[in-house]
């Protein structure tokens, strides 16, 4: 049935991707006739901005059979629970989008609902007060969740924050000892089939040149292959996401580990703060037509908590997405595919994603085109879906102390995320969909966060006593705060379970 | 303003589903204008409706019973459809509800499938899937445990005795408070632009309301006096337009399981309840409207819900029962309403959404119901462009490419790709690492604890009859 297996495999480029790419492929390929070679070069450094992670993750590592304690020890990771985002709805303004919904729904109505309607008529307390995880991250405590799934303890999933080049050698280790070549060295051709337009061969500084039936091309935002050679075609999306520019620098941590990102806005972009076990990574992404370099890079500075403990990394980039991740025989994986600034930490699960599609659709000598269309739509709908969300962070505000602010508030978006606001805005109602990573909780977070407010009631939750619901309401957010209180400290934690670096 | 008095114009099983579920939901005043004439509320009149799992979820939000239900109405239990004649082959396929087989490690079991296929095996899933082995054995009880059971992976349906059903519902809407009126629509008054603030009955009664749902069938009372109207014909793609029924007494068992068989013209369904047998002909040829038969058109209008006018049912859609969608189409589109309930009489963003989700539902739907045709059917135009790229996905990967609100998911396609012969030409690369051995062992475990478990169930009869004991 099957025609002719695809023999060789190069992946262009080490840094997550790459290594992600060749561990997995290793791993999941095991015991079949694949040759999987790794190019990457030392001199070229990698972005590693996407320390970051979504709870996906954990999936990843548990297939490729990682143990936790020892990959977190090994990566200097830390628990997430979530991301704190701080001046984003207005100036002085703090929420958390957790990994966890916000109650239960009640008489079949959405506990947000219900929220609403207790808002608009008395006030009442934040909705957060309603999430174990952001009651837990508030405190800096955390354990694992509980698996009995009537317990308030199962109401929440975790993520990491690791050294992303400390992970990538980790795999790297991994997908070496499963037989994946390394060569190291820069790419400086790429030979093309005439005819197809097929990548042949390319061809590295020192000479060499390796040849493959499909290239994986996780080279960063050059693109080298689906770019280069493929013109795959990149589809703008800076008019929506215009922040362009990101500059990054750690530090020492001052004060205790805090279980959660943080994303606090500025006059023309975001800091991003990720507390690792060893160290804080901090960042500034902002939009060079409303700040200079120099300036970003001030702000950054200004705002450590301690002193910087390298050089300033200045990155460039331009939000969007490559028309085609899949072209012929190249599949774009990682940066090269499409940049999404990590304001929700989606880099790492991109790719996760894209490995995980490229195996279900893994290509033989046919070539099949039905396979890279399968592929491309499904890669296009998440990016695009993550892209709407991104974009909302920016839209849903009321700040107008900038220039950057007045554009992004008052800037067209998407028909799709128009009506997506409408919805929620006039009846509460989040809009769903299959594929997407983002469900319905992380909806609502950034909604609420960031005072897009329902202004009518549900009429079926109408029928449930106001009297009634502050009770149920009040019993669960006291639940909520002693259930927290009751966690270990998220530093202790990690020791307690061995995942603390030696 | 609220809300408070809904109108719903038909008398069929759609209305009288949509009046009890608003009952229920709401705290509006409700008046169902009941039109009399067959009740081809859900599009196409059967005395026996066959359902969809899903249907159970809108029971459950109503607090129905369905083995009550069943017991009640004379309906029984479905577990899936049997095919014969659909593919090249010719042989019989049978479309379990639920799902098939197991994973083994990160390979799906369809995969496993292609991998034993393509190694000289055959398999057929009717084999591996719970639903299947207890249809064929005649044993049924459903499953309530906590998952762990591989009984767990069944799900069922009802054969719903349509009659039955009604007056159960009817009883149930009245009880809450639903009061009925008898007539036609002659004249409907509308307050604006697709405002309808009342209508005039045949009997010269005016029925005034604030919302008003169209559930009269292909007939569209409401539906077609609202501003751009429009249908939107499928008969290109689905060219039948006669059914012709005949109802017998039956005297065995019912069989847990429809069957459908195509011709040269057209199909045919066999379908049981408690004591009656269904024999449903479709085909394009008559359409003469000679006694005992049924003249339809398969297609959809362009907006089911427009200013305060809902259509529900075959008001909203005609899809012939290929694939058992007519009730589950009326139970999602009630339980949108309910999430998506209008908040107040001027609102119109809960209309959208409901365009969205629904409009994408039907032609989901009914690409699923054009597949059915593909093998047996050579003189269709081009399919439409989302079936045809899941078709050539299927082949060229194995795996079903899904969208936004779906009817039927992954286990769906691939038993009707089954049974119309369409096979994939690879499958997941990871399967090659399995050996062979370990392949086989997996199948012949499944297998039994499969058998196991389907042979620990009562037959059906004795379930229904528990249930009636229960009942009275």
């Amino acid at each position: 049935m099957p025609s002719r297996p695809i023999e060789r495999i190069v992946i262009v480029g080490g840094g997550t991707a790459g290594w992600m790419t060749a561990a997995a492929l290793s791993h999941m390929l095991s015991g079949q006739k694949y040759a999987i070679h790794l190019i990457e070069s030392e001199e070229i450094g990698t972005v590693g901005v996407g320390e970051a992670t979504v709870p996906h993750i954990r999936f990843f590592n548990q297939k490729l059979g990682f143990d936790e304690a020892d990959f977190m020890a090994k990566t200097k990771a830390t628990f997430k629970l979530g991301i704190e985002f701080c001046n984003w709805g207005r100036s002085g303004d703090s929420y958390i989008h957790p990994f966890g919904a916000f109650g239960e729904s009640i008489g079949g109505v959405a506990f947000h609902q219900h929220w609403a309607r207790m808002h608009r008529s008395t006030g009442g307390h934040p909705i957060e007060d309603y999430s174990l995880p952001v009651m837990a991250a508030r405190a800096g405590r955390f354990s694992y969740p509980a698996d009995d799934p009537d317990s308030l303890l199962s109401t929440y999933s975790y993520a990491f924050q690791f050294d992303a080049g400390l992970y990538a050698k980790y795999l790297r280790a991994y997908a070496e000892e499963r037989g994946v070549t390394r060569h190291e060295g820069k790419i400086i051709d790429v030979a093309l089939e005439s005819e197809s337009g097929f990548v042949q061969s390319v061809k590295m500084d020192n000479g060499a040149s390796l040849s493959a039936d499909l290239f994986v091309d996780c080279s960063g935002f050059r693109g080298l292959l689906i770019e280069g050679a493929s013109q795959s075609g990149y589809e703008n999306w800076q008019h929506w996401l215009p922040c362009d520019r990101a500059v990054a620098v750690p530090c020492a941590t001052a004060g205790p580990l805090t279980p959660y990102t943080r994303a606090t806005a500025q006059d023309a972009g975001w800091i991003w703060r990720i507390p690792l076990q060893h160290r804080v990574g901090n960042g500034h992404v902002y939009c060079s037509n409303y700040i200079s370099d120099d300036a970003a890079a001030t702000t950054l500075v200004d705002q450590l908590e301690s002193a910087p403990l390298a050089k300033l990394n200045q990155l460039r980039f331009v939000t969007g997405k490559r028309r085609t991740q899949w072209s012929k025989n190249v599949v774009a994986i990682g940066l090269s595919a499409g940049f999404l600034e990590p304001l929700e930490s989606t880099s790492i699960h991109l790719i996760q994603l894209a490995i995980g599609r490229l195996l279900e659709f893994f290509p033989d000598q046919s070539w099949d085109p039905a396979l890279a269309s399968e592929y491309n739509r499904l890669m296009d709908l998440e990016y695009e879906r993550v892209r709407d969300f991104l974009i909302l962070h920016y839209h849903a505000t009321e700040r107008d102390d900038t220039p950057f602010w007045n554009y992004v508030r008052t800037m067209p978006i998407p028909d799709s995320l128009t009506h997506k606001i409408n919805m929620f805005r006039e009846r509460g109602v989040v809009v769903n969909y299959r594929d997407g990573m983002f469900l319905d909780a992380s909806w609502i977070a950034v909604y609420l966060g960031q005072r897009v407010i329902p202004q009518n009631n549900d009429p079926l939750g109408e029928a449930i006593p106001e009297a009634e619901l502050k009770a149920q309401f009040d019993r669960l957010r006291s639940d909520c705060h002693l259930a927290a209180q009751g966690l270990a400290t998220h530093a202790d934690f990690i020791r307690q379970i061995g995942a603390h670096a030696h | 303003m609220p809300i408070e008095r809904i109108v719903i114009v038909g008398g069929g099983v759609a209305a009288w589903l949509s009046a009890l579920a608003l009952a229920a939901k709401t705290s509006c005043a409700i008046v169902l204008v009941d039109t009399g004439g067959i009740d081809d509320s859900l599009g196409l009149p059967v005395a026996i409706e066959a359902t969809l799992p899903s249907v159970a979820e809108l029971h459950a939000r109503l607090d129905i019973d369905e083995d009550q239900l069943a017991a009640q109405t004379g309906s029984s239990y479905g577990l899936g459809r049997a095919l014969s004649n659909w593919g090249e082959s010719g042989a019989v396929a049978f479309n379990p509800h639920g799902e098939v087989g197991a994973n083994l490690g990160p390979v799906a079991f369809h995969h496993l499938m292609a991998r034993v296929r393509a190694e000289g095996g055959t398999v057929n899933l009717a084999n591996y899937s719970v639903a299947a082995l207890a249809a064929q054995t005649g044993r049924f009880a459903p499953y309530r445990g906590d998952g762990r059971s591989v009984l767990s992976t069944m799900a069922h349906g009802l054969h719903l005795h349509v009659d039955g059903y009604r007056d159960y519902l009817q009883n149930a809407a009245m009880q809450r408070g639903v009061s009925v009126i008898e007539g036609v629509p002659e004249e409907v008054h509308f307050k604006s632009n697709d405002r309808i603030d009342c209508v005039r009955l045949s009997t010269g009664h005016i029925v005034e309301g604030d919302f008003f749902l169209d559930c009269s069938g292909p007939a569209r009372h409401l539906a077609s006096k609202m501003s751009g109207f429009a249908f939107e014909d499928w008969s290109a793609w689905l060219p039948n337009n006669d059914m012709r029924v005949s109802i017998t007494p039956s005297t065995s068992p019912p069989p847990l399981y429809a069957h459908i068989e195509a011709h040269d013209d057209g199909w045919q369904r066999f379908l049981s309840c408690q004591d009656w047998v269904e024999e449903l002909v479709f085909s394009r040829s008559a359409g003469t409207g000679a006694a005992g038969t049924y003249a339809f058109t398969n297609g959809r209008i362009a907006l089911p819900w427009t200013g305060n006018c809902l259509a529900i049912g075959g008001a909203a859609a005609v899809l012939e029962p290929v694939a058992s969608t007519q009730l589950h189409l009326v139970a999602t589109a009630l339980s949108r309403l309910l999430d998506l309930f209008p908040h107040s009489r001027e609102s119109s963003v809960e209309a959208t959404e409901y365009n969205r989700q629904t409009v994408e539902q039907l032609e989901n739907a009914r690409d699923y119901a054009i597949l059915h045709f593909v093998r047996t059917d050579r003189s269709a135009p081009p399919l439409p462009e989302r079936l045809t790229h899941r078709l050539s996905a299927y082949e060229a990967s194995g795996r079903v490419a899904l969208y936004d609100e779906e009817t039927f998911e992954t286990w769906d396609w691939i038993a009707l790709f089954e049974a119309l012969d369409i096979t994939p030409r690879r499958y997941d690369v990871v399967a090659n690492g399995i050996a062979g051995e370990a392949i086989a062992a997996h199948f012949e475990r499944v297998r039994a604890v499969m058998l196991k478990a389907v042979s620990s169930l009562p037959p059906q009869l004795s379930y229904l009859q528990s249930q009636k004991a229960v009942a009275a």
